[in-house]
């Protein structure tokens, strides 16, 4: 049996490579991946500890935040696109107008 | 074997309240105009009201204890619902001007409204992340509505730090989880006291996560740089809706997650000291230098989320009730001056402080309404927002954060410049034409602008008629059940 620590290294990876996407991306799209990333690492996070206490409520919590990641991409792409076909550009350096 | 929790419906009344009013708008939407749509939300978010008045004192909570109309989530709600009424009153003037006064408007305020609820009566970490999701993601698209170029890029800005904000407040909700082997508050402010070490590690690393999460939404720096954006470029009655309502409600879990959830865990009151502290000093530094009133408010805001943040500090006691107080009061006189710029502005950027020059003489009931909520923001005695300066500073002063608070009352002078500033060009006279819009003053906003004044005049006179509801002992006890 695969033990705790290990899933959860590898939720600490995924989460690790999900805030650099986050932090280095420039792309709305590929910054958007990345906390989808951030997400899935959270989920995986949550089975491994429901697994260790063998209480199910972990994995149902990991049921709701896959919801609330699908409505979030729905939202987010929808932002996305209502900006790409204004300026043909979804690069987040372009989108400096309100600063100071 | 699993248990059926009783599944009453009828702590959930105020929330279920206010999604009828955003079913309606989304539905009848169709067929009515939207006026009509922002008379029948309005009328939902008083029946709302009403209806957390009625249960007062019953103590109510259902879903195996998910959800709880205890005395904390009805003083907060009731905090959310008054930030509401005032965002529905000045929108049925300005959203015309702003291009958003369409049913969906309407409807996505009532749904981000609806989460913030959700927030405020939640009873473990799974409804509290529920109502915050449904909040945040009708806030994305409060704010990029307009369609304009301004929203569109402060919508985008306020997706990604908001939704990067929230996979982080997940992670750490994974860790608490880990370390205690629950979701519900009870049952970790329970198992945080008897932790075994291995433990301890992964509850401090969960609690510093959800932290960071939770500075996300409310603005803590270093945490804060989307909100002048999204605040500034958003159109005002937007922004107005986004630094009241939205900001209660994540204060709101804040205070559930940490002084009642997770109060005996180490750790997080020192680092969110430090948070705090850097809060204060950006957000008022960088308030100094803004030439846009509009955005100066913004920053006023951030400034605000660091002394809204002492209270939690203090022994949930205190904190509670310090925090209680100062929620409503910047509610109020936020909301107000907000109102008052999205009235006279000419377009949805505000106004340059140094238009304001000569305000009196043009729209005094206003521009001494605004003198009055610049007055309150800054702290200046007869207004309620010295007594909410005093309440916190004191909460996080008992509780050992001498230095902190003295950080505060530093920063309050500088910020008493940036607010005294336009407050005395208004009563300068000027002779160069008017550059507000001249048609602004009209009845709706009046109302929400005499509410907020009204408010902030009478609760800084006789500050007890709100803080003898929240100072009540045992309200902020029991934040996490017992």
């Amino acid at each position: 049996m695969v033990p705790t620590t290990s899933y959860l290294a590898l939720s600490g990876i995924l989460f690790a490579l999900g805030m650099i996407g986050v932090l280095t991306r420039r792309t709305a799209i590929m910054v958007f991946l990345s906390v989808e990333l951030m997400l899935n690492a959270a989920n995986l996070a949550l089975v491994a500890f429901a697994r260790s206490w063998g209480d199910p409520t972990g994995q149902t919590a990991v049921f709701i935040v896959m919801t609330l990641a699908a409505a979030e991409v729905a939202i987010g792409l929808a932002i996305i696109v209502a900006i790409f076909r204004k300026r043909e550009t979804t690069n987040v350096d372009d989108l400096a107008a309100l600063k100071g | 074997m699993l248990q059926v929790p009783e599944a009453s419906l009828t702590p959930l009344l105020p929330i279920l309240l206010v999604l009828a009013g955003a079913i309606s708008s989304t539905l009848l939407g169709f067929w009515l105009s939207r006026r009509t749509l922002t008379f029948i939300n309005i009328g939902a978010v008083v029946a709302s009201a009403v209806s957390l008045g009625w249960l007062w004192n019953r103590d109510l909570s259902s879903f195996g204890g998910s959800l709880r109309a205890d005395h904390a989530a009805l003083l907060l709600g009731f905090v959310i619902l008054a930030g509401t009424l005032m965002t529905l009153l000045v929108t049925l003037d300005t959203a015309w001007r702003a291009r958003v006064s369409f049913p969906e408007f309407d409807a996505m305020l009532m749904y981000a409204v609806t989460g913030c609820l959700l927030i405020a009566f939640s009873g473990d970490l799974i409804v509290m992340l529920i109502g915050l999701e449904i909040m945040s993601l009708s806030s994305y698209v409060l704010a990029t509505l307009q369609g304009s170029r301004r929203a569109e890029e402060s919508g985008l800005k306020y997706f990604l730090l908001g939704a990067a904000g929230s996979a982080v407040l997940i992670y750490g909700l994974a860790f608490v989880y880990g370390a205690t082997g629950s979701l519900n508050y009870a049952a970790i402010a329970e198992k945080t006291g008897t932790l075994n070490p291995d433990n301890v590690g992964i509850l401090v690393g969960g609690a510093l996560l959800m932290l960071c999460g939770f500075g996300f939404k409310v603005a803590l720096a270093p945490f804060h740089q989307w909100t002048p954006d999204v605040y500034g470029g958003a159109p005002t009655s937007v922004s107005l809706f986004l630094s009241t309502v939205v900001k209660v409600a994540a204060f709101a879990g804040m205070l559930r997650v940490f002084s009642g959830a997770l109060e005996n865990a180490p750790g997080w009151h020192s680092v969110l000291a430090v948070l705090i502290a850097a809060t204060l000093i950006v957000g008022n530094l960088a308030a100094l230098r803004q030439t846009n009133f509009k955005r100066m408010l913004a920053y006023s805001a951030v400034a605000h989320t660091g002394f809204l943040g002492m209270a939690l500090l203090g022994t949930p006691a205190a904190g509670g009730a310090a925090l209680g107080y100062y929620l409503l009061v910047y509610t109020l006189m936020t909301a107000a001056a907000l109102a008052i710029v999205a009235a006279l502005q000419r377009s949805e950027e505000g106004f340059s402080i140094t238009d304001m020059r000569g305000l009196y003489y043009r729209h005094p009931g206003y521009a001494v309404a605004l003198a009055v909520c610049l007055a309150s923001l800054a702290g200046l005695p007869p207004f309620a927002g010295f007594f909410g300066k005093y309440l916190v500073f004191q909460a996080a002063f008992q509780n050992g954060y001498a230095w902190i608070s003295v950080l505060a009352a530093l920063t309050s002078v500088a910020a008493l410049v940036y607010y005294l500033r336009p407050a005395m060009l208004m009563f300068m006279p000027d002779r160069t034409p008017a550059r507000e819009y001249g048609l602004g003053q009209r009845a709706p906003t009046t109302l929400a602008v005499a509410l907020g004044v009204a408010g902030v005049t009478v609760l800084g006179l006789l500050p007890n008629l709100w803080y003898a509801f929240v100072a009540h002992p045992d309200i902020w006890g029991m934040l996490a059940g017992r």
